[in-house]
């Protein structure tokens, strides 16, 4: 039965769908307007539109992990810096962790936008700079905060509208690419004059209160549909652990992950409960708080309303816990250059907890890394600087009805693209040796994981790498009898570190003309018993070489005959005497 | 000589003729028959009553190419590429599309080849065209014999670099030509020269997929025309790009053929704006289904180079279509917390809105229009369809109940909605590229487009709408309005300061060579043959290219020097910045229009300001929330410089224009009624 309501649900509709709008034609200013391939290629950014007191209103799709992160760190701002001094034309930024929710290369601004006098709300942005004085390009040996980057905490960029030169000045002067990142700030900013210009039109049209009642009813709305999909589920605690590899610095040292969730369907709420990782790492393997709740946000909507787009509402049942001091709410002080780590393995902890009782909502675990190597040198002859650093695609999970999709980038990156091997080898002293999907990578189960990806690099050149590689020892886990897909590998042959080196996260290291750089990103997980797999699917799967004849027959107990044909009594047998051992 | 121009769509095929001579033109539809839609063509023909030896020239739209992608009923396709890349068909670019972006359960669309079909080659080259390894032709025919083996019908040849120098491919291809001189073959460097491998292989493997069915649907459309009908010549076809071509042309290259359905709008739309004195133009096409908007920019059709279609990338230069799941059919429900939503999903034109009275049993805007009385059930369709109004009723009440409103509020509602849809990606599309929408007329076509024009370009401050004459077969008029178009493109990767001039020559000069071909083989004189010339260039350093047109600049010496600030300027219109950076050039590209028989524009009979004498009669229409009277029209009695003002309902066959109180509209000296649109 429809509720009591104030607003007229037409124009609550059409309110909602403009803001949207607007949302995403903020994200096409920014893609179009930005300086720098992280930007328009990888969508390393996120934008969009919030309320008087930060409340996430519209958001563009965009990087999934920083959608969440907008709306607690401009509440932070406000709880800090309290809200009357907020004028028209003014414009904030920061870099500072605990306010972004990411590392210092992430610039985080917002703007308000008053209608008549009155604050009705702000656009906001963060995207990631391509360099912010940070003590390597991108650190992953970092031991505090102030080695990763340029700290500007919460100020105004402009000030009713006049640019404060002296703030501008520290920035650039601060980055090996000044240019470029001012560039990219600009973008950033231009983005909010397109978002402004579509609520004013609202407002004017529709006036303040109006459009204010439809917000609070598009909230309402949002977080109708969340608890009730919530009630609808059954009462406990899910929980599980994991782990990151390491922490960049105490190497081979894995890092845990725990998550407990809590479903209580009389209140319509889902807690996440990150109180069993680990304590705060003197690597840069912490995050602040606020990633965690983007996280649980994240991973909250796909739990509760996977279908409809996120605002305020949505994410008001959802709760999160994380103790002061571990790594996912690290003191302000701790290094989080690699605070994306943790909190991807924290979405695959989450869905090892629920994947086996949730079978509509999560699949099993994915490669869970995006597989990241920055290769980087100078020419010989100009003496200029090259730069590069790849995502993979790694192996969805399997679920209870589907095979995993293979070769897609980590849902907390959804948006982000790979680099094309041809533009790759124009820019770069590089040629790509492969590219390919790997045989056997997806894990085995009745419905198969997701197949990982090799690309192998060989340089042209000297040059210089850094690695960030996860999930290349901590182990992975398939669902309900379902085996774990492959692991994050990397290789080198070279001539300075030997022939079939394994590598995991490097810290900046030479690398030589001719050394062969081949990454192997790990597949998803399988979902059920692979003895139960339909044999027909087994062979198509090995005729299309995902599944190599070995592993038909160790994992999927399939035989065939000499023709290649399925052999069905041999099948029968041998799954027979397997399932009974 | 008469010239027809047939499109067709979901439910009806659309035919128009002109008389060269008189201007005179006609329209007419008839079912679109799925099973055999050669039939409808031909159906429609018959309706026009026009004897075979008087047609000059039959063009034709169809989304035949699409179609084959939509029931995946392309050929048994194989894929010939480089060793260790077989898989970046499968692999594409990793992401997710943003309607995606919290599925987990995402699934790519299936590989229109499957792995095992996609095979290896040991030939290897660089971006600059140095080989590494060469063609081994006793491989290449092991791979081919496996291929023909495997019973393929068309075989994609992509291999990296082949922008750069296609001796490889053509070796692979006359490889597989002298095994199999009757299979399908298509080229990269032929379809997507241009770098970027995903890109390219898709866009291959596309055109490889899609080519027979498409030569197939031509070869008999053209046998059917010449042998049953008996015209003199064969059709040509609406391509993507703003153009027509021969059906040879369409052959060689199906992927231009992509999006054919709604090319004719757009080639319409141009030519218009030329002919209105309307440089600048936002389309809404209106149909069962979606919302379709196309942008005219000085009388320039906008393209894109990069497109989706149905999952699937094709880089190939085509009409910047975008839409949204909004027309007559989309469905109108209420989700479990309360919200209207009116579209994507649709009712399609079979069962159709529930006052079709097929069996369709969800309310749709078709259904909501009826019952504010916007559209009239007994003249639907030019009247061949009688409406059940009173299920429209039953529908909208249910959602009325829901919403708490009244059952002709909750109508208008679904309406509003619907338009607020169309609003909202015409905004998007015209702001997401730099432009401001005042600076914009609408043209509205399609079976709805009068329906929803004048709210949609108040929503967005857009000043006027223009409804040119036959709205509902707009399409296929404005095919009749075409040139021959053809696209041509070489990717060659440069420091501008590094041209080889000689090189950009050869370039421009092959792509001339390739161009004129396609117009000699139209007869077209070489005399009317132009040729557009660009360079997509980028900062060094960029991931995207912005397309700098060359107008008539020589290419020569000068070039070197010119290009540098050429692109800072289009740089800065378009993205509001230059760079300090290097500057470099990415593909050059060839635009070739043939100039045909161009369409004449009839002027009109001049009469009274007032309209009163096609005033058929005043009924009560549910707008801005109260029952209004509103004037009944009768386009056909329209005289230029006739006034109208709103509320006010304009009738034609198959075809409403709504004027909402405040509006004015006028008729123009060419039949096009020209609204101005109230602040209300």
């Amino acid at each position: 039965m429809p509720e009591t309501r104030t607003v007229d649900p037409i124009t609550t509709a059409v309110v909602h769908n403009t803001l949207l709008t607007a949302a995403k034609e903020m994200r096409e200013t920014i893609q179009r307007t930005s300086f720098s391939p992280i930007i328009y290629e990888d969508r390393d950014f996120a934008c969009g539109l919030l309320d008087a007191d930060a409340n996430t209103l519209a958001e563009a799709p965009g990087l999934t992990a920083f959608m969440g992160t907008l709306s607690p760190g401009i509440k932070r701002s406000i709880e800090e810096r309290g809200k009357d001094e907020i004028e028209p034309g003014d414009i904030y930024c920061t870099s500072i962790p605990a306010f972004t929710g990411s590392h210092p290369a992430d610039m985080m601004l917002w703007m308000p936008i008053f209608h008549e006098g009155r604050l009705f709300g702000f656009a906001a942005s963060k995207a990631h700079l391509v360099d912010v004085g940070a003590k390597d390009p991108y650190p992953t040996d970092s031991t505090d905060a102030f080695q990763e980057g340029l700290r500007i905490p919460p100020v105004k960029l402009y000030r009713g509208g006049v640019l404060d030169e002296t703030l501008a000045a520290v920035i650039k002067s601060n980055s090996r690419a000044p240019e470029t990142i001012w560039g990219d700030i600009h973008s950033q900013i231009a983005c909010f004059r397109t978002g402004e210009q579509s609520v004013q039109r609202l407002l004017d049209k529709y006036g303040f209160e109006t459009v204010n009642d439809c917000v609070q009813e598009i909230y309402d709305h949002a977080e109708r549909m969340a608890r009730d999909a919530i009630r609808q589920m059954p009462a406990g605690t899910w929980s599980a652990v994991d782990y990151c590899d390491d922490n960049g610095i105490d190497r081979g040292v894995p890092v845990k992950v725990g998550v407990a969730i809590t479903i209580d369907p009389e209140a319509g709420e889902v807690t996440f409960d990150f109180s069993e990782s680990a304590e705060q790492q003197r690597g840069p393997m912490n995050a602040p708080i606020i990633t965690a709740i983007s996280c649980a946000r994240m991973m909250g909507k796909i739990l509760s309303a996977p279908d409809s787009v996120a605002c305020e509402g949505s994410f008001r049942p959802i709760k999160v816990i994380a103790p002061l001091g571990s790594i996912f709410n690290a003191h302000d002080s701790a290094p989080t250059n690699l605070y994306g780590w943790p909190s991807m393995t924290a979405v695959e902890t989450i869905l090892k907890a629920l994947a086996a009782d949730f079978p509509d909502r999560f699949p099993a675990q994915s490669g869970g890394d995006l597989c990241g190597c920055f290769r980087y040198g100078f020419d010989q002859v100009t003496g200029e600087m090259w730069v590069e650093a790849n995502i993979e695609g790694i192996g969805q999970g399997a679920s209870a009805f589907a095979d995993g999709e293979s070769a897609v980038v980590h849902i907390e990156e959804a948006c982000s693209r790979n680099l094309p091997v041809e533009l790759e080898e124009t820019k770069d002293p590089e040629i790509i040796e492969c590219y390919e999907l790997v045989t056997d990578s997806g894990g085995a189960g009745k419905f198969r994981g997701g197949l990982g990806v090799r690309r192998a690099y060989r340089l042209l050149a000297d040059g210089r790498m850094i690695s960030t590689l996860e999930r290349c020892t901590s182990p992975h886990a398939g669902v309900a009898g379902g085996l774990p897909g492959g692991r994050t590998i990397g290789i080198l042959d070279s001539s300075i570190y030997g022939e079939g080196v394994e590598f995991i996260k490097t810290p900046d290291q030479p690398i030589a003309k001719g050394d062969l750089m081949t990454i192997v990103t790990g597949g998803g997980g399988g979902y059920g018993n692979p003895l139960e797999r339909d044999p027909e699917r087994v062979l198509e799967d090995v005729l299309e070489g995902l599944v190599s004849v070995e592993a038909a027959h160790e994992l999927y107990g399939v035989v065939f005959a000499d023709d290649g044909n399925l052999d069905g009594a041999g099948t029968d047998a041998l799954r027979a005497s397997r399932m009974h051992v | 000589m008469i010239r027809i121009g047939t499109d067709i769509g979901g439910t009806f095929t659309d035919i128009v003729w002109v008389d060269d001579q008189t201007g005179e033109i006609k329209a007419d539809k008839a079912a679109t028959t799925p099973s055999d839609v050669v039939q409808g063509v031909m159906a429609a023909y018959a309706k026009t009553g026009v004897p075979a030896e008087a047609i000059g020239q039959f063009i034709h739209g169809s989304t035949v190419a699409t179609n084959a992608l939509v029931t995946q009923r392309g050929a048994v396709t194989g894929l010939i590429t480089t060793k260790g890349f077989r898989d970046i068909l499968e692999i594409r670019r990793i992401d997710r599309p943003d309607e995606h972006i919290y599925n987990i359960f995402w699934e790519k669309p299936k590989p229109l080849v499957p792995r095992r079909r996609r095979l290896e080659i040991s030939a290897r080259m660089m971006f600059d065209g140095t080989v590494l390894e060469p063609v081994d032709e006793a491989e290449v025919r092991v791979v081919t014999e496996k291929l023909l083996e495997a019973g393929v019908e068309s075989i994609a040849v992509c291999l990296l670099h082949a922008y750069a120098d296609p001796s490889h491919e053509l070796a692979v291809r006359s490889i597989i030509r002298e095994m199999d001189p009757g299979i399908y073959v298509s080229m990269s460097h032929e379809v997507a020269r241009e770098i970027r491998e995903y890109e390219r292989t898709s866009s291959t493997v596309i055109d490889a997929y899609v080519k027979k069915p498409v030569v197939s649907y031509l070869e008999r459309l053209d046998k059917t025309l010449q042998e049953d009908a008996g015209l003199a010549n064969s059709p040509l076809i609406a391509n993507s790009t703003g153009g027509v071509s021969t059906v040879e042309a369409i052959g060689r290259a199906p992927i231009q053929m992509m999006e054919s359905g709604p090319a004719g709008g757009a080639i319409g739309a141009a030519y218009l704006a030329e002919k209105l004195g309307t440089p600048n133009l936002v389309t809404g096409d209106v149909g069962g289904t979606s919302y379709d908007v196309s942008i005219v920019v000085d009388g320039k059709t906008l393209l894109a180079t990069e497109h989706d279609l149905l999952g699937y990338t094709a880089k190939v230069s085509s009409i910047d279509v975008r839409s949204v799941g909004a027309g007559g059919g989309s469905i109108a429900r209420v989700d479990t917390g309360g919200r209207l939503h009116v579209g994507p999903s649709s009712a399609g034109a079979d069962p159709g809105p529930m006052c079709y009275d097929r069996g369709g049993d969800a309310p749709t805007v078709t259904d909501a229009a009826v019952v504010t009385g916007l559209i009239d059930p007994s003249l639907f369709a030019g009247g061949e369809m009688k409406l059940k109004p009173e299920l429209a009723k039953t529908g909208i009440a249910v959602i009325a109940e829901q919403l708490g409103l009244s059952t002709d509020e909750t109508a208008e509602g679904i309406l509003t909605v619907a338009r607020n849809n169309m609003a909202n990606v015409t905004r998007q599309t015209l702001v997401g590229q730099g432009h401001d929408p005042r600076d914009f007329a609408l043209l509205a076509f399609g079976g709805g487009g009068g329906l929803f024009a004048s709210e949609v370009a108040r929503t967005l401050d857009i000043p006027n709408v223009i409804i040119p004459r036959h709205p509902s077969t707009f399409s296929a008029w404005g095919m009749l309005s075409a040139d021959i178009v053809g696209s041509f493109a070489r990717s060659y990767l440069r420091q501008m300061p590094q041209l080889d001039i000689d090189y950009v020559k050869r370039l421009f000069a092959e792509m001339e060579s390739e161009a004129y071909g396609l117009t000699d083989e139209a007869g077209v004189a070489r005399d009317q043959v132009t040729f557009h010339r660009s360079i997509d260039c980028r900062y060094t350093g960029q991931g995207h290219e912005v397309e700098v047109p060359l107008g008539e600049i020589a290419i020569d010496e000068k070039l070197v020097e010119i290009l540098p600030e050429l692109f800072d300027e289009v740089h800065e219109v378009r993205y509001g910045h230059k760079m300090p950076s290097k500057q470099e050039t990415v593909t050059f590209r060839l635009r070739v229009f043939g100039s045909m028989h161009r369409l004449p524009l009839v002027e009109i009979e001049d009469g009274a300001e007032s309209a009163d004498d096609a005033l058929v009669s005043t009924k009560q229409v549910f707008v801005n929330r109260a029952w209004r009277d509103a004037g009944i029209y009768d386009r056909s009695k329209l005289l230029a410089g006739a006034t109208i003002s709103g509320p006010a309902l304009i009738q034609e066959p198959s075809h409403v224009t709504v004027l909402m109180p405040g509006d004015v509209a006028t008729v123009d000296t060419f039949g096009a009624l020209r609204i101005a649109v109230g602040n209300e």
